[in-house]
């Protein structure tokens, strides 16, 4: 099983479109495919039309309570696709940094838990909220690698150094460095500020950066609309298209890694 | 780029060292770890409330000591000269009014969390949407059967047990807005969460989730000064609902103090 993280701290950069994209791609290859909303605002969730916070049981609970493998896919919601399913959110979730705080080792519950789901599922892909803390560090610990989508817009580059800031500090506390991809999203060719931070981007981050880019399309807003993936929606559209291209890269890479 | 304050690093670093830190959380994560820990705790309160005997003896001790350094002043205004003089006597007993009355007076004091930016959560009960910040918000269960108790306000929905917890549970309608609170209205009324607030054992109704949004201090109009309304934090400015003074909210709810009555 290989588990994908998409996380930024900044908000509206496109994480819950690159995991649903991805996993929707992941899905259409054969694998069988986990999405994991740890957002709060359960957009991940909401984009399946489930509605979470009348679910009994969610990610939420595997932070409150000791989980068994069978209560762990007790939680899970099949979706439209035969082998994608999600481990939804809830917005008790919001509550959680409250009431763990920094309480030792629950920076860990996801790890452990998608270690019991290791024969399940292929893949796994994460979905981050914007903020720093405890589901962003459990995210985070649990993964293989990290896809850090980022607006191609000149304010995104500061919310992308604070990540980066993030990744450097808990790798002090890792067995292994973060193996994390920078992934320029919402590109429009047509403005100089996406052109700018693109090339801003790669000055900085060289080969960190994926050498593509996604383009802002409006397939991605009517799919969510429609509760379907992408790549369901709008096969040939240049935002799949962008994102397929990205899987490539990540497949490659992590056949080259491993 | 990579420059960073070598203060606010080693504070991340040690919150990211803590919840990656495995050992310490086992023990907390097993029910029987979690019972062992409630009994710990309850010893800790025992040895708590000793000590608050102790404390309110010794406080008793201090305010007969003064009175009694008073009583030695010489008196002069007439009107304290006997009310001195009885005290002197009553002081040694270990009820004292004059405590009481100190604890009822109604400081607001100034939340950490108005200091910067802080995330709220609204939700609604019968149209009227209500905030609470999300530092002094307990956690959020769904509304199970609640047992009534007898002789309490219409405003006590009853005792709901989640987890061999029980949670007090308010029917924020009737607490919040009595006066509306007519026949069709409370038939309408679809409750189907708790909002638990800060670590009592008080629930809020709610019927919706609405969302959590990050308000900066002066997104509301904050009400500081003591009002009729002590469970008000304040206004949120855009939304034009109410923000939750949790603390004082709390402290009504356990006199069994409704919205009226304070």
């Amino acid at each position: 099983m290989v588990v994908w993280t998409v996380a930024n701290q900044k908000g509206g950069v496109g994480k819950t479109t690159t995991t649903i994209s991805l996993g929707g791609l992941l899905a259409e290859q054969g694998f069988r495919v986990l999405l994991v909303d740890t957002d709060p605002h359960a957009s991940l969730s909401y984009y399946f039309g489930i509605e979470s916070e009348d679910l009994e049981l969610s990610v939420y609970n595997l932070f409150v309570e000791v989980s068994t493998k069978e209560q762990i896919l007790q939680s899970l919601c099949p979706t439209q696709y035969e082998n994608i399913d999600i481990l939804p959110a809830t917005m008790g979730l919001a509550t959680l940094d409250r009431s763990l705080g920094s309480k030792g080792g629950m920076g860990l519950v996801l790890k452990k838990a998608m270690n019991l789901l290791v024969d399940e599922y292929d893949y796994v892909v994460m979905d981050c909220p914007p903020v720093l803390g405890v589901l962003m560090v459990n995210a985070l610990a649990a993964s293989d690698r990290i896809i850090v989508p980022m607006q191609t817009e000149f304010l995104a580059l500061k919310g992308l150094d604070r990540m980066m800031k993030t990744m450097e500090i808990m790798q002090t506390e890792q067995e292994k460095p973060f193996n994390y991809t920078i992934v320029p999203t919402m590109f429009d060719k047509r403005t100089k500020a996406s052109l700018l931070t693109y090339r801003k981007l790669q000055d900085l981050y060289s080969d960190k950066v994926w050498p593509g880019v996604v383009p802002v399309d409006t397939n991605f807003r009517n799919a969510s609309e429609a509760s379907k993936v992408p790549s369901d929606y709008a096969a040939s559209s240049r935002g799949v298209f962008a994102y397929k291209r990205l899987l490539e890269f990540l497949q490659e890479t992590q056949v080259k890694s491993k | 780029m990579t420059k960073s304050l070598p203060a606010s690093k080693k504070l991340m670093q040690n919150y990211l060292s803590e919840l990656l830190t495995e050992e310490a959380v086992d023990p907390q994560l097993t029910p029987q770890g979690e019972t062992k820990e409630k009994q710990e705790l309850e010893k800790l309160l025992q040895k708590v409330n000793v000590t608050e005997h102790h404390d309110e003896k010794a406080a008793d001790v201090i305010v007969s000591r003064k009175s009694l350094q008073k009583t030695t002043e010489p008196v002069t205004s007439k009107q304290t000269t006997s009310k001195i003089t009885t005290k002197q006597t009553e002081v040694v007993e270990p009820k004292l009014e004059t405590r009481k009355s100190q604890g009822e007076i109604l400081v607001k004091v100034e939340k950490d969390y108005r200091k910067s930016s802080f995330q709220a959560m609204f939700f609604d009960v019968a149209g009227l949407v209500i905030a609470v910040p999300l530092v002094e918000l307990g956690g959020i269960h769904n509304v199970d059967s609640t047992t009534s108790l007898l002789g309490k306000p219409p405003w006590f929905k009853g005792v709901m047990v989640h987890r061999e917890d029980n949670i007090n549970v308010v029917d924020t309608a009737q607490w919040v807005m009595p006066e509306k609170c007519n026949d069709s209205l409370m038939e309408a009324l679809d409750y189907q969460y708790v909002i638990m607030l800060s670590d009592s054992s008080w629930g809020l109704m709610a019927e919706h989730l609405v969302d959590t949004v990050t308000l900066e201090p002066e997104d509301v109009k904050w009400l500081d000064t003591p009002s009729k309304r002590p469970w008000l934090a304040g206004l949120v400015k855009e939304r034009m609902c109410a923000l939750l003074d949790v603390e004082q909210l709390i402290r009504l709810l356990n006199d069994g103090m409704s919205i009226e009555q304070n």
